[in-house]
């Protein structure tokens, strides 16, 4: 594998849904990436400061390859992310990260469910490998 | 029946602050202010959902933001055209002149301290007092 093409940070994005807990577990993936599985290799912003923020934050996706971390299937990470930065590399959504692992969905919006966050957070983790190895 | 009002919190996922804001909304929506308030995915906005705009447009709405950048107050503002009653962390510490944030135990994202939650009751308690005055207004 040629060093100089693979990526060392890869961007995820959550949507960070406040009205259902599945935007709350979206959170807590990318914090479990970004503190404990990838720390090194993890790049996150937030989603509403594509709006808010400058051009500078609008480039993100074209920085990092992207992985979106939605928590329905209104997919607003995905959506945001491509409407205002650039294509992702992979969209992913939490029912059906839940539903592969042949898991239920646990926890409050107020309160995630940390097994599976960190379950789902692994799976995610695999993606960012994969990503890795394909060089973004 | 008035509509609820619309509060909505930053999606803060760099430091404890956002999820200081996140708690505090929960706190009125869930168990202060439940008949009165209630919440609203701020990605809804970023990604322009017309419904969750139109619900913006009819309803009062307050924003709760963690950092200068103001995201949940500038995405109300941007995509529905609204002016949101603004909270923000800082507000708060300039306000509660006691407070000094290095002496607090804030906590992480995921895991607020004693510090982080006595901020999330505050804040709490900020936005029912302005809710309750809207409140009286109205009446």
């Amino acid at each position: 594998m040629n060093e100089k093409t693979t990526p060392k940070r890869i961007g995820v994005i959550a949507c960070c849904g406040e009205e259902i807990p599945e935007g709350t577990l979206t959170r807590a993936v990318v914090r479990i990436l970004m503190e404990e599985l990838k720390p090194e290799e993890t790049a996150t912003i937030c989603l509403p400061l594509f709006i808010a923020g400058d051009e500078q934050e609008r480039t993100f996706a074209q920085s990092f390859p992207t992985i979106t971390l939605d928590g329905c299937e209104k997919r607003c990470a995905q959506i945001g992310t491509e409407k205002y930065s650039h294509t992702v590399a992979w969209a992913l959504v939490i029912p059906d990260i839940i539903k592969a692992l042949h898991l239920d969905m646990k926890g409050t919006r107020e309160e995630f469910e940390p097994d599976l966050a960190r379950a789902v957070a692994e799976q995610v983790a695999r993606r960012i490998e994969e990503l890795q190895r394909k060089g973004g | 029946m008035k509509k609820p009002v619309v509060i909505i919190p930053c999606s803060g996922i760099g430091k404890a602050y956002g999820t200081i804001c996140r708690e505090a909304v929960y706190e009125v929506v869930e168990r202060r202010r439940p008949d009165k308030a209630r919440t609203l995915c701020l990605g809804l906005l970023t990604k322009g959902d017309e419904e969750a705009i139109d619900l913006l447009k009819e309803s009062p709405c307050i924003s709760v933001d963690g950092c200068a950048k103001k995201c949940s107050y500038k995405n109300i503002e941007r995509m529905a055209e609204k002016t949101s009653i603004p909270f923000t962390i800082m507000d708060l510490f300039r306000k509660h002149r006691d407070l000094n944030p290095n002496d607090l135990d804030l906590g992480t994202v995921l895991h607020l301290g004693e510090g982080g939650k006595y901020l999330v009751h505050l804040l709490a308690d900020e936005i029912c007092h302005v809710m309750d005055r809207m409140g009286d207004k109205d009446e």
